[in-house]
């Protein structure tokens, strides 16, 4: 039972520390609110100012495309003149200049290719390539259309030699029929989504940076190990009747139990602060903060075990546990070829268990498989740091 | 002046026989922004490289399905996942329906091994073959960005098709329109006239279109996710690490050796100006450091503005060094410093738009951006870097981050004390 | 007597590579007694009572503490042994009740008696009304006090002091001494190491000096004193002391040894006031200029300078 009182003891130290609520809650909901505020509108981008730069003796043509363009909600059309628009991009004001070549009529009429550039500005490169994404997709579409059209044109006056009133009656009739046929075509896709929630950047964020500040806190936690050696009380406790396997699974407990009120602790404050719905089984997601502080205590006491100081378990934990994370997902998402590499790590996990119940609200069926792999790593840490530790 | 330089050089040499402030200093952002390189360049971090994953299952009891794959397979940016169709289940000896391809692909998605699965029907090529016109399924996780690029590749690959398709019903239509429905041999000659001609066509393409970044091309500054750019990582160690410097302030006040100091022929100004100054000296290395290894090692392109770069620089860690002797004044012990200073800190990178671009946040947000230094200084490396701005055009931020230098200078100079 | 003693000590060593800390150590320590561990920095005493606390395992030897051998049943040992380290071995964010609490629940002290164990403890220290404050927030001296009163929770039937007083004004020092003697005066048996005299010889009824390792004598006071053979010590403290005063001083007639230490010239007289005028003159005519003399009869002092030709730490200066 001396074990318990010395859990006891830890946690009490701990949890009067201010810096511990400062690190432990405060910074992770100050950054989940400012990561919620940053991508609060839903593509995140709000509005796209671009200018249009037609051939200088057909105003008419720019003003369409401009006109076009407008009726799109999320961009902002100017129209101007090549050389003000390139400036307007170097300066930032315009993420994108479209260019309508002056061989437009030309190329269409004689088969002739046409170039459009797109002068885009390096830094708004996310907005930038929305609207080269988007002229390319143009370019695709007309180029199908105009190949059809041609090549419909050339059979037909193959056959038998169109005459003026036939092309002109031709064109129009072509125009129409792809437009319509376009609407029903041969080969359609239709999308379906699996989840039904809605998905918010500060879902991913909350449990990511929930997992990542716990590894933190729990780290400066077991450094205790450490800091008790060196102010003595360590060796007083080995001079009183208490086991070392005592003091050792003291110690563990308190670091768990510190990291079960922690990843509770912050999982309530973001339902409350950001109305993050954690699913429909708080059950589930109890169990999976119990999961989660296992897996981050184990990896914070097994470092602590491992180092020989509490510099050392700063330096190489900090380091450990950053890359971890990055790798993890806790930071920003892992583009998914990285996946392989992600899955060694306890943060993907975590975030797998935790986005299970959040964006597909699985219950205990999605956070089945995390569960297994975060406690076998706890279990080894765990058993590992024992096995180091008797040693002393 | 003297005095002010022989106690900021005996902080430096305190500090340089620290090793753990060392380590913290300069191996720490180093092996953080080598870790973060390889991570994102292993996954394909810089732009050209990007690859998206696409999971298909054919089920196409016909060739078509497979024409289909080997055109979406030819795409650069799309990386193609083959799952084999689902097996007969055991009960019933009838074969899978698209039901259950939707089944296991949906618990696919749902368990996160997959963004995007496409499924092919059995009855594809028979449907197109018979006219009737076939639909694909395609089930997304919506939380990712990768479905919206594998769903366009695969609607670029199907409008070809598409068109191809198509071809032969509109000429015959449209000779009927002009001349009245052919007879069976016109259709023939129609049908065959038609030949490649489509498909020879769109191998020349009539619009192009040619995309050209003004400014420094050859910059290449990737800003997705936790950005890898060494810009930003370079203000982000330089910002943290200053402010986590605040802390020494704090001890020297409990140690008692600064009012000893005190005690001693020396100014209050003095005090503070040399505070300033080593904290100054120590991040302007450490920016210079980071710099040059990422110019070196990691072969980033800082453009050819060095002397801009310097006073982006200069203005910078003066700002920093201003606040880190603020919150040194201002907490009470060593431990609250620094966890202030970790707090500020990353405030101040993600609002700064040191994680990701500012373009896609909120206007109110890039507003509070530009409150602090950090917004600043990131705008001053974005125009050095990718716009290849002169001199000239960085002086507005680097004017702003001095003023912040002297707000914090004068700041903190106020709020010094002894004890 | 018949009783058996409280701590048994044979032969104990402990070497730390080709260092031997503690070398050969036998005495014993009887019910009721306070027996000091005298001798400089360095000299082992520390190393000694770690282990008898059973923190460090010897090399050879054995050692017992209330019948229980610190090796083979150690657990036992501590049950009925109480230690005050040398460093102040408590927790700084909590209060001085909760270390207590803490302490007496590592020994297993019923729940039920602790609260008032607690309280006992800190009026017999003097801090009862400090009791709910951070230890952080205590002076020195009151952290001493604490790190004794915890020591002491569970009523241990022996006390292993080292070095209780060291970094504390001369005030404080004093109380604490009386309190370590008002312990024993209550019936408990204590085992004091200590470099300053001043301690030693007002606690201990025996003392044993240890210098390098070794123990070089054990005794009470008057034992250690006649032994050596009655000399009193003569204290000169002067400037521009030449540096060969020491040699010089024994050359002289009465002056059984000298030790020269910065602006100290301690001497070993076997009459000190027949000798005090030739010392002067011999310093005097050297070119020292002589600021103070003191002439002390026989104590602690002189027998630890005679075996082992070193001075020891005075109580108001610190040597650290």
């Amino acid at each position: 039972m001396t074990f318990l009182h010395i859990a006891a003891k830890d946690l009490r130290i701990r949890l009067r520390d201010r810096n511990t609520l400062l690190l432990g809650l405060l910074l992770p909901a100050a950054l989940t609110a400012i990561m919620g505020f940053a991508f609060s509108s839903d593509s995140g981008i709000s509005e796209i100012p671009i200018t249009i730069v037609g051939p200088e003796d057909a105003d008419f043509l720019s003003e369409a495309a401009a006109g076009m363009l407008s009726r799109h909600e999320l961009f902002d059309v100017a129209v101007s003149d090549e050389t003000r628009a390139i400036e307007d991009v170097r300066n930032g004001h315009r993420a994108a200049a479209i260019v309508i070549p002056d061989s437009l009529f030309e190329a269409v009429s004689g088969g002739h290719s046409a170039e459009f550039v797109v002068y885009e500005d390096p830094v708004s490169s996310v907005k930038s390539s929305i609207v080269r994404t988007m002229m390319e997709q143009m370019a695709d579409a007309g180029n199908a259309m105009s190949a059809l059209g041609r090549s419909i044109f050339l059979t037909i006056d193959d056959v038998g030699e169109l005459s003026d009133a036939e092309r002109f009656a031709l064109n129009g009739w072509m125009f129409d029929w792809m437009r319509e046929r376009w609407e029903d075509p041969p080969i359609a896709i239709a999308s379906s989504d699996e989840s039904v929630r809605e998905i918010s950047a500060v879902s991913y964020f909350a449990p990511a940076f929930t997992v990542f500040f716990t590894l933190f806190t729990l780290l400066s936690s077991a450094r205790s190990i450490h800091e008790e050696r060196d102010a003595g009380t360590y060796g007083r406790l080995r001079t009183t009747p208490v086991t070392r396997p005592s003091i050792i699974a003291g110690k563990m407990l308190a670091t768990y139990t510190q990291g079960v009120v922690q990843v509770l602790l912050l999982i309530g404050l973001s339902g409350v602060l950001f109305g993050i719905d954690w699913g429909s089984s708080p059950t589930a997601v109890a169990a999976m903060a119990l999961v989660t502080a296992a897996g981050a205590s184990g990896i914070a006491i097994f470092i602590a075990a491992a180092s020989r100081t509490g510099t050392q378990t700063d330096q190489i934990g900090t380091v450990v546990v950053l890359v971890m994370s990055v790798a993890g997902g806790s930071m920003w998402p892992m583009p998914e070829s990285f996946e392989p590499v992600s899955r060694l790590t306890f943060n993907y996990w975590a975030q797998q268990g935790f986005s299970n119940l959040v964006v597909h609200d699985s219950g205990f069926a999605g956070i089945a498989i995390p569960t297994a792999v975060i406690l076998s790593i706890a279990a080894v840490l765990f058993a590992v740091s024992v096995l180091i530790l008797r040693r002393d | 002046m003297r005095t002010i330089w022989q106690i900021a050089l005996h902080n430096l040499r305190l500090i340089a026989s620290d090793r753990a402030a060392m380590f913290w200093l300069i191996v720490m952002p180093i092996v953080f922004t080598a870790a973060m390189g390889f991570a994102l360049r292993g996954g394909g971090g810089s732009s050209g490289d990007v690859r998206y994953a696409l999971t298909v299952v054919n089920m196409d009891e016909g060739p078509r399905g497979q024409e289909l794959l080997t055109a979406i397979e030819s795409d650069d940016e799309i990386d193609l996942l083959t799952l084999p169709a689902p097996a007969d289940s055991a009960a019933n000896a009838s074969p899978p329906t698209i039901a259950d391809a939707e089944a296991t692909a949906r618990e696919l998605v749902r368990s996160g091994n997959r963004s995007s699965v496409l499924i092919i029907p059995t009855d594809f090529t028979e449907r197109l073959e018979a006219g009737t016109g076939a639909t694909l399924a395609f089930v997304r996780n919506p939380d990712r960005t990768n479905p919206l690029v594998t769903r366009q590749a695969v609607e670029r690959v199907i409008a070809r098709r598409n068109v191809e398709a198509i071809a032969v019903e509109g000429v015959l239509e449209a000779y009927e329109t002009l001349r009245g429905k052919p007879d069976p041999m016109t259709s023939v000659r129609l049908a065959a006239g038609l030949g490649t001609r489509v498909m020879d066509a769109m191998e020349k393409p009539l619009f192009t279109v040619r995309s050209e970044r003004v400014g420094r091309p050859e910059a290449v500054m990737p800003q997705m996710g936790f950005t890898h750019s060494s810009p930003a990582m370079a203000l982000m160690f330089v910002l943290l690490n200053g402010l986590m410097l605040s802390s020494v302030l704090v001890s020297e006040r409990r140690d008692r050796t600064l009012i000893r100091l005190m005690s001693a022929p020396v100014r209050r100004g003095e005090i503070i100006a040399a505070n300033l100054l080593w904290r100054f000296l120590i991040g302007f290395c450490q920016m210079w450091v980071l710099i040059l290894f990422g110019r070196f090692v990691f072969g980033v392109d800082w453009g050819d503005g060095a002397v801009a770069l310097l006073l982006v620089s200069v203005s910078y860690v003066g700002a920093v060094a201003g606040l880190s002797v603020l919150i040194g004044s201002l907490s009470r012990t060593a431990k609250q410093a620094e966890s202030l200073s970790l707090l500020l800190a990353l405030t101040m990178c993600a609002l700064g738009g040191l994680w990701w671009p500012l373009e896609i946040t909120p206007k109110t947000y890039q507003l509070v951006g530009h409150l602090i230094p950090t917004g600043w200084a990131m705008d001053a490396m974005n125009n050095l870097l990718s716009r290849g701005y002169s001199l000239w055009l960085v002086l507005p931020q680097v004017l702003v981050l001095a003023g912040f230098a002297l707000a914090f200078g004068i700041a903190s100079t106020i709020a010094f004390r002894y004890e | 007597m018949g009783s058996r003693p409280v701590l048994e000590v044979k032969n104990l060593t402990k070497r730390y590579g080709s260092i031997t800390a503690v070398d050969d150590l036998s005495f014993t320590v009887e019910r009721g007694e306070v027996f000091g561990f005298l001798g400089p920095n360095g000299a082992g005493k520390t190393t000694a009572i770690s282990i008898l606390s059973c923190l460090v395992q010897p090399t050879s030897g054995s050692a017992t503490v209330c019948g229980h051998d610190v090796v083979r049943d150690s657990l036992e040992a501590r049950r009925c042994m109480g230690v005050v380290p040398q460093e102040i071995a408590l927790y700084p964010s909590l209060s001085a009740r909760q270390n207590l609490l803490f302490w007496g629940r590592m020994y297993s002290v019923p729940a039920s008696e602790l609260g008032r164990r607690v309280d006992e403890l800190l009026e017999v220290v003097g801090l009862a009304d400090r009791a709910n404050d951070r230890i952080d927030t205590y002076s020195g001296g009151m952290k001493r006090r604490i790190n004794i009163a915890a020591g002491l929770i569970h009523r241990p039937e022996t006390l292993f002091l080292d070095e209780p007083t060291v970094g504390i004004d001369p005030q404080t020092r004093r109380s604490i001494l009386e309190l370590i003697k008002s312990l024993n005066e209550d019936g408990l048996t204590i085992l004091y190491t200590t470099h300053y005299l001043e301690g030693a010889e007002f606690l201990c009824r025996r003392v044993g000096i240890m210098d390098e390792g070794r123990l070089v004598a054990v005794g009470t006071r008057a034992e250690l004193v006649e032994s050596i053979g009655a000399a009193d010590v003569i204290t000169v403290v002067a400037d521009n002391l030449p540096t060969d005063a020491d040699a010089l001083a024994r050359g002289l007639d009465g002056i059984r040894r000298a030790v020269l230490a910065d602006d100290r010239l301690t001497l070993e007289a076997t009459a000190g006031s027949r000798a005090l005028p030739r010392v002067v003159e011999q310093l005097s005519g050297a070119g020292a200029g002589i600021t103070s003399i003191e002439v002390s009869s026989p104590n602690l002092e002189s027998v630890f300078l005679h075996l082992t030709g070193k001075t020891l730490a005075r109580s108001n200066e610190d040597q650290a």
